[in-house]
C-alpha cells in the first residue's frame, strides 16, 4: 500500500535529478540535497531559480513557506505520538510527507496505535526520493539537451497535475488568484525563488482574510 | 569540486528549514493554538506554492510551457491516470517546441 508512495517519490526524484543536472549541480551535490532536505516542491522551486551564490535568506524563507502545511502536520501528531519516545518521534517527524500523513491519520482513525505503519510509508517515500534523484541526474547528464523531449518540464507537469486535483468547484478562488498575481508580480520585478514565496504568503493571507466559522455565513 | 562550499551553505540552510517545519508543529502544540483562521491559511498554501512554481515557469517558457499546463489539466480533470496526465504535458510541450 505505501508502495504507489515509493514510485510517486522516485518518479518526482527522477524529475529533480534531470533538473539538477541541467542547472549544473554535481550528483553529489543533488544526492546529498535530496536526502537531507528531503523536500521535493521546495527543493524544486529553488533550482528553478538556482545560481551558485545564492540569497541564503530566499532559499530559507521558500523552504519555510512551501513546506509551513508540515507545521500543521506535524501538530496534528502530537495527540497520536505524543507518548512515543522523541527518539522515534523526531526520526518519523523528520521524514514526514503528505501521503504518509495521510496514511497515519487513517490508521488513528482506524483505532490503531502504532505508528509504524505511517514510519515505514515515509521511508519507502525517502528512499524512493534519493534513489530518483541519483537516477535522474544520471538521465539528465546523458541526454544532450533535455529540452528537445522537455523532460524540464516533468516538474511543472507534476505540479499541474498535483493542482488540478487540489481544484474544486467550492473552492474559494481568491486565495489562488491571489497567489498568481502575486507570483506574476515578483517574478517580473525580481526573478528567482521569491515568487514561490509571495504566491504561498498570497495565498495564505487571503484565505486567512476570507475565513469566516461556519456559523456566520448566511 | 564535488561539493561546492556555497551549495553544501545552501544545504544547510534548506535543511535547517525542513527540520523546523517538520518538527516545530509537533513542539509547539498547545503553546501556539491552531485557530480555525490559521488552519485555513494554512490549507490554502499547497496550492498557492504549486501556482508560484508554475506562474514562473510559464514566463520564462512561454506557449509551449502553457499548452503544457492546458494539457496536464484536461487530463487529470478527465480522470486520465495521474502519470500519463503529467507525460502528456511532456509530449505536448516537446511538440509545441518543434514548431516555435
Amino acid at each position: 500500500m505505501a508502495l504507489p508512495f515509493g514510485a510517486s517519490s522516485l518518479l518526482y526524484g527522477l524529475g529533480f535529478g534531470v533538473l539538477a543536472a541541467q542547472v549544473g549541480l554535481s550528483v553529489l551535490e543533488a544526492v546529498v540535497m535530496s536526502a537531507a532536505v528531503f523536500s521535493g516542491t521546495a527543493q524544486i522551486a529553488i533550482l528553478q531559480a538556482w545560481s551558485s551564490s545564492q540569497a541564503l535568506l530566499a532559499l530559507f524563507a521558500t523552504v519555510m513557506v512551501v513546506n509551513s502545511r508540515y507545521i500543521l502536520m506535524s501538530a496534528a501528531l502530537r495527540p497520536w505520538l505524543g507518548a512515543v519516545s522523541r527518539w522515534r518521534v523526531t526520526a518519523a517527524l523528520l521524514i514526514l510527507v503528505d501521503g504518509t500523513f495521510a496514511i497515519g491519520m487513517r490508521e488513528k482513525s482506524r483505532g490503531e496505535t502504532d505508528a509504524g505503519v505511517m514510519f515505514g510509508a515515509s521511508l519507502i517515500s525517502y528512499l524512493g526520493w534519493v534513489v530518483g534523484t541519483a537516477m535522474g541526474y544520471s538521465v539528465g547528464a546523458l541526454l544532450p539537451d533535455p529540452r528537445v523531449v522537455a523532460l524540464d518540464f516533468l516538474v511543472i507537469a507534476f505540479c499541474a497535475s498535483a493542482a488540478a486535483l487540489m481544484w474544486k468547484p467550492t473552492l474559494d478562488p481568491w486565495p489562488p488568484l491571489a497567489a498568481v498575481a502575486a507570483a506574476l508580480t515578483v517574478q517580473y520585478f525580481i526573478p528567482g525563488a521569491w515568487a514561490v514565496v509571495a504566491a504561498g504568503i498570497a495565498g495564505a493571507s487571503v484565505a486567512a482574510v476570507r475565513y469566516q466559522p461556519a456559523e456566520a455565513k448566511p | 569540486m564535488i561539493i561546492g562550499t556555497e551549495t553544501l551553505l545552501a544545504i544547510a540552510v534548506m535543511t535547517a528549514a525542513a527540520a523546523i517545519c517538520r518538527l516545530s508543529g509537533f513542539w509547539f502544540m498547545g503553546i501556539v493554538p491552531i485557530t480555525p483562521r490559521l488552519e485555513a491559511a494554512l490549507g490554502a498554501i499547497p496550492l498557492a506554492v504549486m501556482i508560484g512554481i508554475m506562474v514562473p515557469a510559464v514566463m520564462k517558457g512561454g506557449i509551449p510551457e502553457a499548452l503544457g499546463l492546458v494539457a496536464v489539466f484536461v487530463a487529470v480533470r478527465l480522470k486520465v491516470n495521474d502519470l500519463i496526465a503529467t507525460l502528456s504535458g511532456l509530449v505536448v510541450v516537446a511538440l509545441a517546441r518543434q514548431f516555435m
